[in-house]
């Protein structure tokens, strides 16, 4: 299977990408639909994986049938729940059934999620995660053992530009690009001027960057999300914009356009975590494109 | 064990008068009480956490994790097996922002006293090195050591 968003992104294509959140339970109709409402527009849909350590259904299984719907896939892979034993699994299963992209992270502390108490595992990092993916790229296991079929993925990894110090964010990133990242997505952005820093930083990188616009709904999501969502800081001059808005809801969607527009410049595509709304991921994608 | 075998034989009458013994040491404690022979019920008075270094009176802090596999060395003397939450050995996670955890914003990141000393020392470039995944055969329970005469 060939990567499609591979070959945009190399061909110089300004990509878009959304986000999906799979269900807690089994009846996907609902997140099958969403994202067949966002086939034409998007290039990608990424499908998260227990997403702030919130268990919900495999995105191995939510990833396979999106690409059964037609729909190309960016399927999260976190070491939090699952050892290299079950990682290397995984991502064989994903290739067996056509899954091209993946995107390994670390994954949010099981801290934060609905199973508090859980065992997080973390046997691996985010850049042995990738180091592993190119292992069985060359048809080889961890452990060196050769594979019966040998899988093509296209790997990226998770980039927050705004974190700091920004100097030893980079110094992980420099190891995930030479572990095989060969794209970034964005926590996201709410300075674009941190983007083009950030830009500037990695511009010698082998990897394209798609930067994440989060849209907000209120003042009150956007202090919700200070609080308990890690790796994300809402300037406070956002939360005053949502806070005195006559319509807090269409003000979101203004602020995530504007942001969409003045990131543009510095990065390869746009990542839209539109956090349930991705009715309005269209009127974004219109911003941009 | 034997010390409190004999510690518990010096007292036999104490013992024998008990309905039960409390212990109130570490797990490894209770365990040493529990196979001492003296047929009592043992009640663990403990919720063994850590092996802590102490800060200053009262105050505990985990610093190492008995992994078998000491990574101090190249880690400018900082675990980040044990110091970092998620124990992640290549660098901070996407949840650090202001040299803070996302677990505990209390709490500065692994990675960012690591960053800040190997800075100090003039060794940042110790942390470009890519740490292989980690031997965890060395950590696996229950971990027995005879050493040889």
């Amino acid at each position: 299977m060939i990567s499609l968003l591979e070959q945009k992104l190399a061909a110089g294509y300004f990509v878009v990408t959304a986000e999906v959140c799979p269900p807690k339970g089994c009846d996907c109709s609902s997140f099958i639909q969403k994202s067949l409402d966002l086939k034409a527009i998007v290039d990608a849909i990424n499908v998260t994986d227990n997403q702030g350590a919130n268990m919900r259904i495999s995105p191995l299984a939510a990833a396979a049938l999106l690409v059964r719907a037609g729909i190309e896939p960016i399927y999260q892979l976190t070491c939090r729940d699952r050892n290299r034993l079950a990682l290397q699994s995984d991502l064989l299963g994903a290739a067996a059934l056509g899954i091209t992209n993946v995107l390994a992270l670390s994954g949010d502390h099981i801290s934060f999620g609905d199973h508090a108490t859980g065992k997080p595992v973390f046997d691996l990092d985010s850049v042995q995660l990738l180091q592993t993916i190119r292992e069985l790229e060359n048809g080889r296991d961890l452990t060196g053992s050769p594979l019966q079929g040998t899988p093509t993925f296209f790997a990226g990894a998770a980039a927050a530009p705004e974190a700091e110090p920004f100097a030893l964010t980079l110094i992980k990133l420099e190891k995930k690009v030479a572990a095989g990242a060969r794209f970034f997505q964005t926590q996201a952005i709410f300075v674009p001027e941190k983007l083009q820093s950030f830009r500037d930083a990695v511009n010698h990188f082998p990897a394209k960057v798609i930067a994440g616009i989060l849209l907000l709904k209120s003042a009150a999501m956007a202090r919700y999300i200070n609080r308990n969502i890690p790796g994300l800081t809402i300037p406070a001059p956002i939360i005053d914009e949502l806070e005195t808005a006559q319509d807090p809801a269409l003000k979101g969607v203004e602020i995530a356009c504007r942001l969409a527009a003045a990131i543009r410049p510095y990065c390869d595509g746009i990542h839209v975590m539109a956090m349930g709304r991705e009715d309005v991921i269209p009127t974004i994608v219109r911003e941009i494109r | 064990m034997l010390r409190v075998q004999r510690d518990l034989r010096g007292r036999k009458e104490q013992v024998n008068e008990a309905d039960a013994i409390l212990v109130l040491a570490c797990g490894a404690g209770v365990q040493s009480v529990a196979a001492a022979g003296t047929h009592k019920d043992i009640v663990a008075g403990l919720d063994t956490l850590f092996l802590g270094n102490i800060r200053r009176f009262g105050q505990f802090e985990q610093k190492c994790s008995l992994c078998g596999d000491c990574l101090l060395t190249d880690s400018v003397g900082i675990c980040p097996m044990t110091v970092c939450a998620k124990g992640l050995l290549n660098g901070p996670c996407g949840g650090m922002d202001n040299g803070r955890c996302e677990t505990d914003p209390e709490v500065e990141c692994a990675w960012y006293q690591i960053f800040q000393r190997a800075q100090s020392l003039g060794k940042l470039e110790t942390l470009s090195r890519t740490v292989p995944p980690k031997d965890f055969s060395k950590k696996l329970k229950p971990g027995k050591l005879k050493v040889e005469k």
